[in-house]
């Protein structure tokens, strides 16, 4: 498996670390109540499809990266720096 | 008054020749981390520039003048390779940090360095997608290691506290390189 590092290009699974679904990129607000923060820190989608995520480039250039991948095929739809990847999308 | 001597990072375990390759220590001035603040990179640019006659290379690129180099260190992040006596003060501008003592720089050269550095580095070393000017920061021998090309080679750096773990490993794929190609 390889991720197309926006930095380094494609670069093998072995150099990344997984950290789950991009979703914790959209922390609610600290007023938004526990059943939003139980939704933010519970609650994950499990399509048989794209899913959107968190890569670490740990071995890497160490940038966060945010991944569309098929969760049924492993195939990567696509990838974009963490910082540049629009926030509250779901 | 005790008379202390300076050990360099890999002395007592380089060089070593196996076949055609060899694995040598490189012992530069010094090693500098300079992170440009957000929007100071211009100016942190231009201080380089003037001091060392050295530019910021672009993404996964080396920028060199005689021995003074800058390496790609990863995003806004890079590593000047120079003596620090020239360095000038671009602290307001940059985080920078003498890193001279964390890496050990490792030069692995020869006919077949690329078939030894290939056994132990998952990039594509092949010279038409991976040559002087680049750089990448990878893993070699599942650790953390800067990879840069050379006339003749490759130069690696690792952290100083892995070199044993990385020179074992190093070896053991040149001596592997060296029985298959007799």
């Amino acid at each position: 498996m390889r991720i197309n590092c926006p930095n380094c290009g494609d670069r093998d699974v072995r150099e990344f670390h997984y950290r789950g679904s991009a979703k914790l990129l959209n922390r609610p607000a600290p007023d938004a109540g526990e059943a939003a923060f139980v939704d933010y820190v519970y609650l994950r989608e499990n399509p048989a499809g794209l899913n959107r995520e968190l890569w670490f480039h740990e071995m890497g250039c160490r940038s966060w990266i945010v991944a569309q991948r098929n969760m049924s095929t492993h195939e990567f739809a696509g990838t974009e720096l963490a910082r540049n990847a629009k926030r509250g999308a779901k | 008054m005790l008379d202390l001597v300076a050990k360099s990072p890999l002395s007592g375990l380089l060089s070593l020749t196996q076949g055609s390759v060899a694995l040598t220590e490189a012992t530069p001035a010094s090693i500098i981390s300079i992170v440009p603040f957000k929007g100071r990179a211009a100016e942190a640019e231009a201080a380089l520039q003037s001091a060392y006659g050295v530019g910021l290379p672009p993404l996964g690129g080396v920028s060199q003048v005689a021995q003074n180099r800058v390496l790609w260190f990863g995003d806004g992040q890079y590593l000047l390779i120079a003596d620090r006596a020239e360095m000038p003060k671009i602290t307001e501008i940059a985080a920078v940090t003498d890193q001279s003592d964390a890496w050990a720089v490792m030069h692995l050269e020869g006919r077949d360095a690329a078939a030894v550095l290939a056994r132990l580095c998952p990039i594509d070393l092949r010279p038409e997608y991976f040559s002087k000017g680049q750089t990448a920061r990878t893993e070699v021998a599942h650790m953390p290691a800067i990879v840069t090309p050379t006339v003749n080679g490759f130069e690696i750096m690792v952290m100083q506290s892995l070199v044993k773990t990385a020179v074992k490993s190093l070896h053991s794929a040149m001596k592997s390189v060296a029985v298959q190609k007799m």
